[in-house]
């Protein structure tokens, strides 16, 4: 089958044009290496090796012109390499030429024997020569005379003023292989001489100096110039390739009676006919590699794929008692595992095949600008998936491309502050945390602050008042915002107005994100983050009536479970349409199932219509789930029965007859053998008729709820999770050696200076990595030391002050609060004091008994993070807690079920604690429920307050024990008042 | 006598299925295979011609339900059941699902009448899509021949 369908491509052309660009490629990386080292013979010996062979092989083959090209080229090397000839950059700038002449002749082989070689030829003659090293600079015989060869045959026209340039087969192949800027530059000889007193020597070199002439023509108005001098107008049209940009191209051209105009536009123009062959896929670097179908290997992914699930089903069905067969299972496990990543591996490629293409442009770049700038590479053998790296060609070109332009500064201006003249682009891959890491840094000027501030004011995205409550970072990010572009900052790339806004969006749109990092005088970095692959996608798995679905985990950003009492909170009614309360905000709402179960997409009728359904319906027995998704930069919140976890999924696109489905974006095979749907975000949002507008108010709310700042002990319990405890729950740490570690029956003991800690690993309790036994290790122990236990960590990283915004409802498990980014990656937040009372549970210590017997507190607090630490600390107790952010929500729970003890916060948004227990104490029906205060402030008058407004009593946050007390002395009392006044209501 | 002169009369092979008691027959070429693989994922919002998905080998099938398609009503999976995945030549990925599976026959071309030729004279079978293009007489029994080709682009039209 392979041979079937290599057999195609393995034509003696094919093979020769395969071959071709290897040798080409090999070439320009030896022309780039010659002009930075040219004292390197070993560059001079590559690029020899490779003309020849290119030589032989387009002469083997028939391709004369090529053939002819290339001994040219060869033999210019020669010189160089017998020291006749200097490598200049004038001399590079002519073997680029013929290079790129090369590479468009063999793009377009078919053609190559009728192609027009005498440029570069002419180019490549004064090296041949020897008087290329006697610094001749520009060409004048080929700029000054009338070009002899005008074009062979026209074959694009633009309508209007670009008319006047026809362009021909040799500047399209020129403006292909290299995609740059291209203008006609049309101007009177008289006139320029006359009225801005440039002679014809110095247009001639601004015409070098700006760009690459591609094309040239002259017209004589009078008679022929054997029958006297010429006579004014003389005409000059030129066509240019330019790296510049059109303002810059006619600032350094600097020639103000010549006329300008752009021709990307008169090339993107479809023509009635084929004029090359389209330029073949870059083949990979590697001589001897295999060329195979796309199909062929997304065809051995799905096999792979499929040998998993016969794995899977094989391993249920044998008898575990039976040791050969369990071997062979091992072994058919671990075969099936590499043969899945190989099937993967063979769609990556190398980052190099992406990066070669840069030196080259920075070099043309800099020229062009008057700039000296060096591209280094590093990492060029990180392999990619084949499509991001395609995906990624124009932001990285365009980033690369922004760092010439506006990073580095002129030679003399960075001698001025400092700086070495010649400035860096630093290309570097890496592969860091299962993402590919792509930095672009430069280290020229960085980026000027205050010019992106008059922009943001200027286009309207910011006031000047956000401006100022932006930090440095988060003003960086505003050139990332669609609609900012500035003159001085944006370039569009080859007229494609690729700007930064599209850098970004093309990076979401493979699931990667862009980061800047820059420092005033010292350059900016761009970090690019990107996905190792798109074939298999972390998802998110779930269900709807009983129908399992799945969406990219990109597009969640939260899941929120709703117990039935949560839900009947959470989910409002409002404008005829659910919409649900979610950390102060309100989010349009749908549920998956209605949303699939018609196809015509919602009116705004039909959410009022399903929305008084559900109302009716009262709410659901069972608990549910709002996963949040972004669509764009809103929100909104899906309704689904179930979570069931998360899967990494090959994606299969959708069936061509169910694309007009809007919802789905492909489908899944799932681990047991079932299809299931991948959703899409955007699809749902369209369908369900969400109009983001009518809550942008509603939304524009400030959240209610607080984030703090906490300090935090960031360590590692073995490899993978990062690890968090506020550092209010820590007495101390302190480093072990492993062997300290003694095992007394079934416990670990660690004596600290005549103290014996009980040794607590985390891996018994959570599913997290297992703490290795070599190296340091480190003892956290606990503030509540009645207990001797102290837990177990491998690396402490930091102790850092910062927000945090704790998400309790993405991670729940025992003896954990939650999870929230800390520097960029999910940490999860240990309930300290919980994990030791499960240690405590694991080893029957002084079982405690569990004071609370299911009576409900409610526990009011703005700060997610002591809502959970309160309620898991009461929760452990056997309390039943419901939790509210701030007291009006905390007065409609009150109205709504019935709670034994309030335990409030006392500052919080909207209605605060003293308020809050005024109401109640006002309110009739609360009369002797106990309301506790809870604070972080202990001044006496804040207690005597908080007293006065109707707390029974003011607890200080932090100190567990007398608040427990506290609570149980409350509940106490509380439990027969609260008992007797439900019984005076009932009677 | 030459043996040569007794060569069988031209025909073509029919794979058969019914569906409402129905005899259908689907030209040969038309079909790659015939599978008992009878577990479905529904594909809601979908009209209702379309049965679910299915993964064959890893492949993700569309099926359709014959059922729906030929007036009667959706036919529940029974032992019988056969899922007829198509030639690659007249759509990608695309199964149909019939109620009861039969044999492939052969029959003679003097058997076969074309059907559009038939039912051109009958206006009122126009109201309905038909997917019959050729009608067999068999003994006993007539078959109908159905283009899946006219199925598909029933569902392009019904999913717009």
């Amino acid at each position: 089958m392979i041979e079937g369908r290599m057999s195609v491509e393995s034509s003696p052309g094919h093979r020769f044009i395969v071959e071709a660009k290897e040798h080409l490629a090999c070439m320009m990386t030896a022309v780039m290496a010659l002009e930075r080292n040219p004292e390197q013979r070993i560059h001079l010996e590559d690029l020899l090796r490779a003309c020849h062979s290119l030589k032989g092989g387009a002469g083997f083959i028939g391709l004369g012109t090529i053939e002819r090209l290339a001994h040219a080229m060869e033999t210019a090397v020669e010189r160089i390499r017998d020291g006749a000839t200097v490598p200049t950059p004038e001399v590079i700038d002519r073997l680029l030429f013929a290079l790129d002449r090369v590479n468009a002749l063999v793009d377009d082989s078919g053609h190559s024997s009728s192609a027009d070689i005498a440029e570069p030829m002419e180019r490549l003659r004064p090296i041949l020569e020897g008087t290329a090293a006697n610094g001749i600079t520009a060409m004048p015989e080929s700029t000054q005379k009338p070009s002899a060869a005008p074009a062979q045959s026209v074959i694009a026209r633009s309508v209007a003023g670009p008319s006047e340039f026809p362009i021909s087969h040799r500047v399209l192949d020129s403006f292909r292989q290299h995609p740059a800027f291209l203008y006609g530059v049309k101007l009177d000889w008289f006139q320029c001489e006359r009225a801005c007193q440039l002679f014809p020597t110095e247009i001639a070199r601004r015409l070098e100096s700006v760009g690459t002439l591609l094309d040239s023509r002259m017209q004589l108005s009078g008679p022929l110039l054997f029958a006297g001098p010429p006579v004014p107008p003389l005409w000059y049209w030129a066509i240019l390739s330019s790296q510049l940009g059109p303002d810059q191209f006619a600032q350094n051209l600097g020639i103000p009676c010549a006329v300008i105009v752009r021709l990307e536009s008169v090339i993107n123009e479809p023509h009635s006919e084929p004029v090359a062959a389209p330029t073949p896929p870059r083949p990979s670097a590697t001589v001897g590699s295999l060329r195979i179908p796309v199909a062929l290997i997304d065809r051995m992914m799905g096999l792979a794929g499929e040998l998993v699930l016969i794995r899977n089903q094989a391993t249920h069905s044998t008898d575990p008692t039976n040791a050969p067969a369990r071997q062979v299972m091992r072994r058919l496990d671990s075969i099936t595992n590499e043969l899945q990543d190989a099937a993967l591996r063979m769609r990556m490629q190398p980052v190099g095949t992406l990066f070669d293409r840069f030196p080259r442009l920075v070099r043309d770049l800099a020229r062009q600008l008057g700039k000296q700038i060096e591209c280094i590479i590093t990492g060029a053998e990180v392999e990619l998936d084949k499509t991001i790296l395609e995906m990624l060609s124009d932001p990285l070109t365009h980033l690369v491309r922004n760092c010439c332009d506006h990073g580095i500064e002129m030679p003399d201006q960075r001698l001025q502050s400092g700086k070495p003249p010649i400035g860096n682009i630093r290309l570097s891959a890496r592969q860091e945390r299962g993402q590919i890491l792509i930095e672009i840094r430069d280290d020229g000027r960085g980026l000027d602050r205050e010019a992106i501030k008059r922009k943001a004011v200027q286009q309207g995205l910011k006031r000047s008042d956000e401006l100022d409550r932006l930090s440095e970072r988060q003003l960086d990010d505003l050139i990332l915002l669609s609609g900012f572009s500035t003159a001085t900052r944006v370039t569009d790339l080859s007229g494609r107005g690729v700007g930064m806004d599209v850098v970004r969006a093309n990076l979401e749109q493979i699931g990667g994100a862009v980061e800047i990092a820059s420092a005033q005088g010292q350059g900016v970095t761009f970090s690019l983050r990107l996905p190792l692959t798109l074939a298999i996608i972390p998802c998110l798995l779930m269900q709807s009536n009983d129908q399992r679905f799945v969406l990219p985990q990109r597009d969640i950003e939260e899941i929120v479970l709703l117990r039935p009492d949560d839900a009947r909170l959470r989910i409002e009614c409002g404008n005829g349409e659910e919409v649900l309360r979610f950390r102060g905000r309100l989010l349009p709402l749908i549920r998956l199932g209605d949303a699939l179960a018609r196809r015509q997409p919602f009116t705004s009728a039909i959410r009022a219509e399903l929305a008084a359904h559900h109302h009716a319906a009262g709410p659901a027995t069972a608990p549910l789930y709002a996963v949040v998704i972004r669509a764009g930069s809103n929100r909104f919140g899906l309704i689904v029965d179930a979570v069931l976890g998360s899967a990494e999924i090959v994606v299969k696109p959708l069936h061509a007859l169910l694309r007009p489905l809007s919802v789905y974006t492909g489908a899944t095979i799932l681990g047991d053998g079932g299809v299931a749907l991948i959703l899409s975000g955007d699809g749902l949002a369209r369908h369900g008729g969400i109009t983001f507008g009518l809550h942008s108010e509603l939304a524009a709310l400030p959240e209610t709820e607080a984030i703090v700042n906490q300090t935090l002990l960031l360590f590692h319990c073995g490899a993978a999770e990062l690890l968090a405890i506020p550092l209010e729950a820590v007495r101390r740490v302190i480093m072990i050696q492993p062997h300290r570690i003694e095992r007394v029956g079934d416990r670990e003991l660690v004596d600290v200076n005549g103290t014996t800690f009980n040794v607590l690993r985390l891996e018994r309790f959570l599913n997290v990595a297992a703490c290795p036994d070599r190296g340091n290790l480190f003892l956290i122990l606990p503030r509540d030391a009645s207990a001797s236990v102290a837990l177990l960590a491998s690396d402490i990283i930091d102790t850092p002050t910062q927000p945090v915004n704790l998400d309790d409802k993405a991670y729940q498990a025992a003896g954990v609060l939650g999870t929230a980014t800390i520097r960029g990656q999910i940490a999860i937040f240990l309930d300290l004091a919980r994990l030791v009372s499960m240690w405590q549970m694991s080893q029957t210590l002084k079982p405690k008994a569990l004071p609370g017997s299911g009576q409900r507190i409610l526990v009011v607090d703005d700060t997610a993070f002591f809502r959970k630490l309160v309620a898991s600390c009461l929760e452990s107790a056997g309390y039943e807690v419901v939790t509210a952010c701030q007291g009006t929500e905390a007065i409609a729970f009150l109205k709504r079920d019935k709670f034994d003890l309030v335990v409030s916060d006392i500052e919080m948004p909207e209605m605060d604690g003293l308020a809050l227990a005024q109401h109640v104490r006002s309110d009739v029906g609360f009369e002797g429920l106990p309301l506790m205060a809870l604070s972080s402030l202990s001044s006496e008058e804040v207690r005597s307050r908080s007293l006065e407004a109707g707390f029974d009593t003011h607890e200080v946050k932090f100190d567990r024990d007398s608040f427990m007390a506290a609570v149980q002395r409350l509940l106490g009392s509380g439990r027969l008042r609260s008992s007797a006044s439900g019984d005076s209501t009932r009677a | 006598m030459p043996e040569l002169a007794i060569s069988k009369p031209p025909s073509r092979a029919f794979l058969t299925f019914r569906s409402s008691g129905r005899l259908y027959g689907l030209e040969i070429a038309q079909v790659r295979e015939v599978s008992m693989h009878m577990d479905f994922t529904p594909v809601l919002q979908a009209p209702s011609l379309v049965r679910g998905l299915a993964n064959l080998r890893s492949r993700i099938y569309l099926v359709l339900d014959a059922g729906m398609a030929l007036g009667g009503a959706s036919g529940s999976c029974t032992s019988e059941s056969r899922l007829i995945v198509l030639h690659e030549s007249i759509a990608k990925n695309l199964g149909i699902l019939v109620e009861q599976g039969g044999d492939i026959i052969q029959v003679p071309i003097g058997q076969i009448e074309d059907a559009d030729h038939a039912e051109a004279e009958n206006a009122s079978t126009q109201l309905t899509p038909t997917y019959v293009v050729a009608l067999c007489k068999l003994e006993g029994d007539m078959m109908m021949v159905i283009d899946p080709g006219r199925i598909v682009s029933a569902l392009e039209t019904a999913i717009r």
